[in-house]
């Protein structure tokens, strides 16, 4: 079923995932299916574990889905918010080694957007994959997600300083990889 | 959510939304197992509807037979009422008959007996026993016509001479009978 990433589904099957029907909750599972395992796939290293994190997440959406106001925000950025503190939440279980340091925003290296819109979706997870887990999580956060240094650092628990030099940290490999990338495809 | 820093994050976003991954129909299996035992539903009152069940049916089904084999055990098939009716019945069977019930009054003082004769009233009769009745007074009216007299028809003088004759053997009765029977130490030892 592909379905508008900010598509709302209709109330009836909100209240139905409320009543823990698990048809409705079923019907849900398949709406945010696709947008939702792509961005645990961006946070993990693996398929298993990207799905490990999906259903953990989505266990959390069932679970409190009584609670979601819609006058506050839609369906599908409360849910997105939730899979990505559950994402956070299981790479803090795995351990992610962090390192605080300070860093100059002036230093941070840029990454062309013709780079990454000649690549496919494959190849840039690829790419995702040969970065640190920290790194590719603060990359996540702000490039994809959109959030500040300022929140990242406090859902990761570090400092802002810290997150700047991961983002940095990230493009750097992520301009090195697609170098490469270029040279053994023979484009520029 | 706030806006994307950079112009390549919504590329990559709508990238990663059309990636392939597992099919979701084998994945909710697992979610399923997941929300089976983390938010386990609530079990259904089944027991109103218990006989829709095979278990219910087979119960149905085995009660229906067990009632039916005892309804031909027990009870009166057709057939066996037909049959019935049909034996020759000889005369009136003593229980349908009217009972002539003798009670005897004494009062000790006069040393007398007084009689009091009574007619039980006739029990309620089936069906069955009345059509019986029937066949059998009809037996006995046709056996009768014979002798040029009616069995049922009794006359006032007939009625008269019976109970003349059952008060002289009652009279009799009470006559060798004790008045009070009184069971003395002595009455016993006689008895003995």
């Amino acid at each position: 079923m592909s379905v508008p990433v900010n598509a709302m589904p209709d109330q009836q099957l909100i209240d139905g995932c409320a009543a823990n029907d698990r048809r409705s909750q079923e019907q849900l599972y398949n709406w945010y299916y696709n947008p939702m395992m792509a961005l645990c796939f961006r946070y993990t290293k693996n398929q298993e574990d990207a799905i490990e994190v999906l259903h953990e997440g989505l266990l959390k959406v069932f679970r409190n889905i009584k609670e979601f106001d819609g006058s506050k925000s839609g369906l599908y950025t409360w849910v997105h918010t939730i899979m990505v503190r559950t994402a956070i939440d299981f790479l803090r279980r795995k351990k992610m080694k962090t390192v605080n340091v300070d860093w100059n925003d002036s230093n941070e290296p840029s990454i062309q957007p013709e780079a990454i819109i000649d690549k496919s979706a494959e190849e840039i997870l690829f790419f995702l994959k040969q970065l640190p887990v920290m790194s590719a999580t603060v990359f996540n956060l702000y490039v994809i997600e959109g959030y500040k240094h300022k929140v990242i650092a406090e859902m990761l628990q570090i400092s802002e300083g810290t997150s700047k030099w991961h983002l940095s940290e990230a493009k750097k490999q992520l301009a090195t990889c697609f170098k490469k990338y270029n040279i053994l495809n023979g484009t520029k | 959510m706030e806006q994307n820093n950079n112009i390549y994050g919504e590329i990559i976003n709508s990238k990663f939304t059309h990636l392939l991954s597992a099919d979701k129909n084998v994945t909710w299996k697992g979610m399923k197992e997941l929300l089976d035992k983390e938010i386990p539903q609530k079990k259904k009152k089944k027991w109103l509807f218990w006989f829709t069940t095979k278990t219910g049916i087979i119960a149905i089904i085995l009660f229906t037979l067990c009632a039916s084999a005892a309804s031909v055990y027990f009870g009166d098939s057709p057939d066996q009422q037909e049959k019935e009716a049909a034996i020759p019945v000889k005369g009136i069977p003593k229980e349908l008959k009217p009972e002539i019930i003798t009670l005897k009054e004494v009062s000790i003082n006069n040393n007398n007996a007084r009689e009091i004769v009574k007619i039980r009233p006739e029990k309620k009769r089936s069906s069955l026993q009345s059509t019986v009745e029937n066949t059998c007074n009809k037996t006995l009216i046709a056996s009768s016509e014979t002798h040029e007299e009616k069995v049922n028809d009794i006359t006032v003088e007939e009625r008269m001479d019976i109970k003349a004759s059952m008060s002289i053997v009652h009279a009799k009765d009470s006559v060798n009978a004790p008045a009070v029977p009184s069971r003395t130490p002595e009455v016993r030892k006689r008895a003995f």
